[in-house]
């Protein structure tokens, strides 16, 4: 651990009271998450199957190979990708949207207030039996979507047959769909906060000059939000990435490997195939991955500090 | 007029969009167990027997899953001790870090703040098996303990990260006035900086409660008897007895959530000012 | 200073985590440490009171929550004190490999009683007990799958038995879905037929039933696939058979690809035909459990619990004189951390459970058929009069004898490369029945995999 060498941080008192401020919380997460962390990487670095406990040798980079070579992978990675996307995509507009209804001013702004946080409270477990419920085969929103699909056809006279969770796209979307619900509360909360920072003379003279709402939206709003879109994006990519649970609960996987994402590739790397080693190298693809996708998100915030000055 | 009215036609969107799907359960809890095969948003015939199962602590009934549902009073307990703790040691833990980060400048900080952000991107699965073999080599599994460490360490982070950004919020004339008074640094944070920033601490504290609250995977794995076994994994297991209707599910499922629901409602204003404070400040 | 504070930071470190350590130090459990994954804990606990009446010997009996097999290969991993356990034979084969279970064959030796009731089991359930020759197991509980159909539905579209083969089955069930005929809340059933071919850890158990029912072997002795250039290309034909039936004549839900509940499906009265296990027929035929049973007991004005509205018929098949279905066990193990002084006690736990009691009953296996239906692995309960009585209230007991006598577990379950099969068959298959490959690459493909498996693993 280079953050510990004491050169950098002991060589003033005055750095002192800092480090001895941070060291409860360090000491927790080194003695708790950075020895896991440690011997995972070390675990990813071997050929370590549960199933051949006579046969564990260390084997260097192997496993990483084997994953960047295997078309289940690239597959998985596909997936993720476009899961991230309209996830973040998807939560970045909902949540705008209701941050501005928010910062509007009308009867009832509190109750709404409130409702905003209920999807984050749901534990994921119920989260996930609730989807479940929903879009299952007795689900009221797989009803719902049935009858849109008969009302579509019917108007247009065409023939879709809707086949529901049986179908790959709606698979895939629906359990979009669910992730974004419940990560739009955090969203919005941040949304809010900075939309309520802009000043409000900026609008006033905006106004004056007889700037459109959707103007006033573009040339004011937004670029005040940019930060904070960048730091909801950043959250956002990392659990999209991450999205295990709920898809575990909604598709298991499929149909086909349609939902096949990254995490739940990894999962069954590790107690499917008790392939230890494989499973933890691609932990840290993930990890190379989100923390890449995050550089250039922090890069962004910072260039965009600068231009502000 | 016309803006009046499609404003609320907006919030009304908003409303519906956040809330019907939770209130479906809500709904299922109190149906009959054969309206939930037919497609229902409403009960037709409402009922509270799904909920008398979790209240049968006597354990008189012979019903599938009753010897689940007795535990949910103690779970309910287990819960409520391990979010609570979660929840002080990450503002003891988290605030003292936080200020130091945000206020004392010091070699490092940057470092000290990637470890941070670093310890929490590594997936879940990836630490789960190490983290077990830890917990037993300290002697901690089947405690509160174990599930409250697990807990603090991945909710510490991100109180760390939201208590800093809410921290660099408060004016320095503050604490410069304070320091001027004679104050150490230490009685500077617990005297003027602390009753200042009691959102952004409510914030972080709920939110770290709700997250403990919410937990599943590192509760399970660490939890065995009913001595340490938070109520997300007996919900989980009432998942898992086959026979068990959906509507006692849902039912369980309300009262799961019952909890965080009323804390976030109580303390929305605080946590919206708290976390969305913090990010922009 | 600076070496100071750093040696100080260690020291202290290190002294928090040995205080930890030392501090909690778990207490020696004082009896049998026994785990199951959760199902009915109550009742398990009433029988093992039962057996520390009758022996004298301490159970400490935990149910594991959560998905059972990740939870067990932490505790197995983490070397968990535990002397005996609930194994799946789809679990087995991996955790004999990884050296957790312990065979029992010494102890079978040394207890004549006990190894009498070997030649009572079924030959599937011995079979699913045994690895590389060793036995490992007694049995927990155990089952088939059957094809049931519903017999009022099928009266009302005008037939008075179930078709026989495939092709019959897909002429009879066209009619059927010509027939609209309606569940009880009132619906159309589009498609009579519903399987269960979701991803799932133990799912797929269809597609080997109505292979079986083919009496099609996927593999040879030496667990190489066969197919999909197998005897008169069946397993093709069978798969052919399904894709046609979802697409060409729509007579199988495209949602037998996502309901994990089949039973449930079947008790509401939504489909006319499928495959369950047969334990589950006592629930489809129960009013309590059955929307379908208890609108067909109101109809009669009857007031019995039991109805026989679902009935069982041989598995349809390529053609009619073939015969077989699948086959699963759940079993009792003891995992090889069992201590040494406990074996004794464990041996005698293992016995009650899994076969019989100090007077020399069968006392579990029929107490969890008495109270829950679940199916049992020795041959003579099937002559049981209690046991033929309490069938007969939803089922009959000939043809489940006459089944029985065609079951086969899966041929390769016991391939130490079973896991990674098992991940990779379920998504193709998938993919052949939503039309996305055809049957004979699909299977091909898995085949292809299969050799590699095979390879990587000898």
């Amino acid at each position: 651990m280079t953050v510990l060498r004491p050169s950098l941080f002991m060589s003033r008192t005055r750095d002192l009271l800092p480090l001895l401020l941070n060291l409860p919380a360090v000491i927790l997460l080194l003695a708790f998450i950075a020895y896991p962390i440690g011997i995972s990487f070390w675990m990813s670095l071997h050929r370590y199957n549960l199933r051949r406990p006579d046969q564990v040798y260390f084997h260097g980079l192997e496993n990483y190979a084997t994953i960047l070579a295997s078309s289940e992978f690239w597959n998985a990675l596909w997936i993720s990708l476009y899961f991230t996307f309209m996830a973040v995509l998807l939560v970045i507009v909902i949540a705008m949207a209701i941050a501005l209804l928010l910062h509007e001013s009308f009867r009832g702004r509190g109750v709404v207030r409130a409702l905003l946080l209920i999807p984050w409270a749901i534990p994921g477990v119920v989260n996930g039996l609730m989807w479940v419920g929903l879009l299952g085969d007795y689900g009221a929103f797989n009803a719902m979507l049935e009858d849109t699909v008969a009302a579509v056809n019917y108007l247009f006279g065409i023939n879709i047959v809707y086949t529901g969770m049986a179908s790959p796209f709606v698979a895939l979307n629906a359990a979009i769909g669910a992730h974004v619900w419940r990560s739009v509360p955090f969203a919005c909360i941040i949304f809010l906060a900075a939309i309520q920072a802009i000043p409000t003379e900026q609008y006033r003279a905006a106004r004056v000059d007889g700037a459109t709402s959707w103007n006033r939206f573009r040339f004011i709003t937004l670029p005040w939000l940019y930060h904070a879109v960048l730091v909801v994006a950043i959250f956002e990519t990392m659990n999209g990435f991450r999205a295990f649970d709920l898809i575990y609960a909604l598709t298991g996987g499929g149909p086909g490997d349609a939902t096949h994402v990254i995490a739940w590739q990894t999962y069954k790397e590790a107690f499917a195939r008790l392939d230890f080693g494989g499973a933890n190298a691609y932990s840290y693809l993930i990890t190379l991955i989100t923390m890449t996708l995050a550089i250039i998100y922090i890069r962004l915030l910072y260039r965009r500090g600068l231009v502000q000055g | 007029m016309w803006r009046r009215a499609s404003l609320y036609i907006y919030a009304l969107a908003a409303v519906i969009y956040l809330t019907l799907p939770f209130a479906w359960v809500a709904a299922v809890s109190f149906m009959p167990e054969r309206e939930v095969t037919q497609q229902r948003w409403w009960p037709e015939e409402p009922t509270i027997g799904n909920y008398s199962l979790y209240f049968d602590v006597e354990g008189q009934s012979a019903d599938v899953g009753a010897a689940i549902a007795r535990q949910f009073p103690r779970a309910i307990v287990n819960s409520l001790i391990i979010g609570t703790a979660v929840m002080l040691l990450n503002l003891t833990c988290g605030s003292l870090a936080a200020y130091a980060l945000a206020r004392l400048p010091f070699r490092g900080n940057l470092l000290l703040l990637l470890f941070y952000l670093g310890s929490r991107s590594v997936p879940g699965v990836a630490i789960m098996i190490p983290m077990y073999l830890l917990m037993r080599s300290y002697g901690l599994l089947d405690t509160h303990l174990s599930v409250i460490l697990s807990h603090t360490t991945f909710t510490l982070p991100f109180t760390i990260w939201i208590l800093k950004g809410y921290f660099q919020t408060v004016p320095l004339d503050l604490e410069r006035a304070a320091r001027v008074d004679g104050c150490t640094p230490l009685g500077a944070l617990v005297r003027v900086f602390l009753p200042v920033t009691t959102p952004g601490l409510v914030a972080v504290g709920i939110f770290a409660f709700i997250a403990s609250w919410g937990e599943f995977l590192f509760a399970l794995l660490f939890t065995t008897t009913i001595a340490s076994r938070p109520v997300t994994v007996l919900a989980s297991d009432f998942a898992q007895e086959l026979q068990v209707p959906f509507t006692v599910i849902a039912a369980g499922g309300v009262l799961v959530i019952l909890l965080p629901l009323v804390l976030s409602f109580l303390f929305q204003r605080l946590i919206i000012q708290g976390i969305g404070g913090s990010v922009t400040g | 200073m600076r070496m100071m504070t750093r040696r100080a930071f260690l020291q202290s470190s290190t002294a928090a985590g040995l205080g930890l350590a030392a501090g909690c130090s778990p207490a020696p459990s004082p009896g049998v440490i026994f785990k199951g994954w959760v199902y009915e804990p109550d009742l398990v606990r009433e029988n093992l009171d039962y057996f520390e009446r009758q022996t004298g010997i301490r159970v400490d009996y935990n149910a594991v929550s959560g998905n059972y097999h990740d939870k067990m290969v932490a505790l197995h991993v983490g070397g968990a004190p535990m002397e005996c356990c609930y194994v799946r034979d789809d679990d087995f084969a991996e955790w004999v490999e990884a050296g957790w279970l312990r065979p029992c064959d010494d102890l079978l030796a040394a207890d004549p009683d006990t190894s009498a009731t070997t030649a009572d089991l079924f030959s599937y359930n011995l079979s699913s007990m045994t690895y590389g020759g060793k036995r490992y197991g007694l049995p927990y509980y155990t089952d088939f799958n059957i094809w049931i159909y519903n017999a009022p539905m099928l009266e009302a579209a005008g037939f008075d038995a179930p078709a026989r083969t495939l092709d019959e089955l897909t002429e009879q069930a066209v009619k059927v879905r010509e027939a609209r005929i309606r569940t009880p809340d009132g619906d159309v059933i589009e498609y009579p037929i519903m399987l269960n071919f979701r991803q799932s850890v133990l799912g797929f158990a269809d597609w080997w039933t109505l292979n079986y029912a083919s009496e099609i072997s996927l593999f040879d002795d030496d667990l190489n696939p066969t197919f999909p250039d197998d005897e008169g290309r069946r397993a093709e034909t069978v798969l052919q058979w399904l894709t046609d039936g979802i697409h060409r004549h729509r007579i199988i839900s495209p949602s037998s690809l996502t309901v994990g509940q089949m039973r449930d499906h079947v008790a509401g009265g939504r489909q006319v035909y499928g495959i369950l296990n047969k334990y589950d027929l006592e629930y489809a035929n129960n009013r309590r459990n059955s929307v379908a049973t208890d609108e067909e007991l109101k109809r009669r004005g009857s007031d019995a619990l039991h109805a026989k509205v679902y009935r069982m018929a041989p598995v349809p098949s390529i053609s009619p004189e073939q015969n077989g279905t699948l086959g699963w066990t759940r079993m009792y193990s003891l995992t090889s951390r069992c201590r040494e002084d406990r074996m004794q006690d464990a041996w005698a736990l293992m016995k009650f459970l899994g076969a019989k009691d100090a007077e020399g009953e069968y006392y579990t296996a029929r107490r969890w058929f008495r109270l829950r239906g679940l199916g049992f692995a020795y041959r003579s309960l099937l002559d049981d009069p209690d046991v033929i009585a309490q069938t007969e209230q939803w089922g009959e007991i000939d043809k489940i004898r006459e089944q029985a006598r065609h079951v086969r577990p899966r041929e390769n379950i016991k391939a130490p490369w079973f896991p990674d099969f098992k991940i990779y068959y379920q998504p193709e298959i998938q993919k052949v029945l939503l039309g996305q490959q055809s049957p004979r690459d699909g299977l091909a493909r898995i085949a292809r995999r299969c050799r590699q498996l095979i390879a990587e693993w000898t």
